[in-house]
């Protein structure tokens, strides 16, 4: 039976960038499997050219080519990095981890409860904030790049893992920043259980934020590992 | 409706007890041995099967390992404890659908 040569690989692998797959794990699967098929057909008919071939193929994806295949890929991505966060967040559920959660909800009760922060303090603690936040963003994508010109493959659930933490964090942000103009209540009036509520709110909001932008980014390799056997064996 | 339409909402059923009878697949294998069973009645779209493993892979119904076939990196497919557990609950789902549409459609059926 005719087989592929690597160029014609190199050239499948050209093929799915062209038809806007730009992640390397989702490349491969559509390049073993367009190849298959190519070779299916040149057992059949011997005679049509690789790109006769490889188009015949391709047609069988649909109208849409790929990018079905993409959007759900990405959806079940998606869900996955869900799943991993939520899987964190319970972790802290359970002993010893919840005596850390269960000291910074007391503490942030606390805070609430007897402190007065001033307006300008807490301005500045907000802004403060930020700059930190978007100093270690800029820090991250350096190393990202560096990291990206080194290997150019793209990985669909490494953007996940290193993207969605900074997303969350800016929303956090947008959040504090909302409640400046909005100017802020008198907590310590509050009822006592609402303070309880609103610092298990925090500290669970804050505690996502952790899981997200440091805990699953710090194990990123580990979960690239068991995600993608092949991350290794390119 | 076209017989795909039907097939393509029990594609999961299809996918769980095919990777459970044969054991680790990749994609392209799937399509193929689903035409060679049903002699060429049913053809899965690849358009519609990839998502359907990356659902599963993504449930932890399935888990995958890969090989280096010269250039090429082939992925298989095979089915997690989840993943029979799930075939089993779908294949049972569908029986009862099979046999409520028996019971409308054949009158020996109905009570």
């Amino acid at each position: 039976m005719q087989q592929l040569s690597d160029d014609h690989i190199q050239s499948l692998y050209i093929f799915t960038r062209q038809h806007f797959v730009e992640f390397y794990d989702l490349q491969t699967e559509l390049v073993d499997h367009m190849a298959n098929g190519i070779e299916r057909q040149w057992e059949k008919h011997p005679g049509i050219t690789f790109e006769q071939a490889r188009d015949r193929e391709f047609k069988k994806f649909g109208v849409f080519g790929f990018m079905h295949v993409v959007e759900q890929r990405q959806k079940a991505m998606g869900r996955k990095y869900g799943k991993m966060v939520w899987y964190h967040f319970v972790d802290y559920m359970k002993v010893p981890k919840v005596l850390s959660l269960s000291l910074a909800v007391l503490l942030t009760y606390f805070v609430l409860k007897y402190s007065t922060i001033s307006d300008e303090l807490f301005v500045g603690a907000i802004i403060g904030l930020a700059l930190l936040f978007i100093a270690a963003i800029f820090i991250r994508r350096r190393q990202l790049k560096i990291k990206k010109e080194e290997n150019e493959k793209k990985w669909l659930f490494k953007e996940i893992i290193y993207n969605q933490g900074a997303i969350g964090g800016f929303a956090i942000l947008l959040m504090h920043f909302f409640n400046i103009f909005n100017g802020i209540e008198d907590i310590s009036l509050m009822h006592n259980l609402w303070i309880v509520a609103l610092s298990i709110f925090i500290c669970s909001f804050y505690l996502f934020l952790y899981i997200m932008a440091i805990e699953i980014p710090k194990r990123a390799e580990e979960y690239l590992m068991q995600t993608y056997p092949e991350y290794d064996l390119v | 409706m076209s017989k795909t339409s039907l097939y393509r909402g029990n594609l999961v059923a299809i996918v769980l007890q095919l990777l459970e009878s044969e054991g680790r697949m990749y994609g392209y294998e799937i399509t193929q041995k689903v035409k060679e069973k049903t002699n060429g009645t049913l053809h899965i779209k690849e358009g519609a099967l990839y998502p359907v493993l990356h659902k599963l892979e993504a449930d932890d119904f399935l888990t995958v390992e890969v090989e280096k076939v010269g250039k090429r990196i082939r992925k298989y497919y095979k089915i997690t404890k989840s993943g029979e557990k799930e075939r089993v609950g779908q294949l049972a789902a569908l029986q009862e659908y099979m046999a409520t549409m028996q019971q409308l459609f054949d009158p020996k059926f109905s009570y």
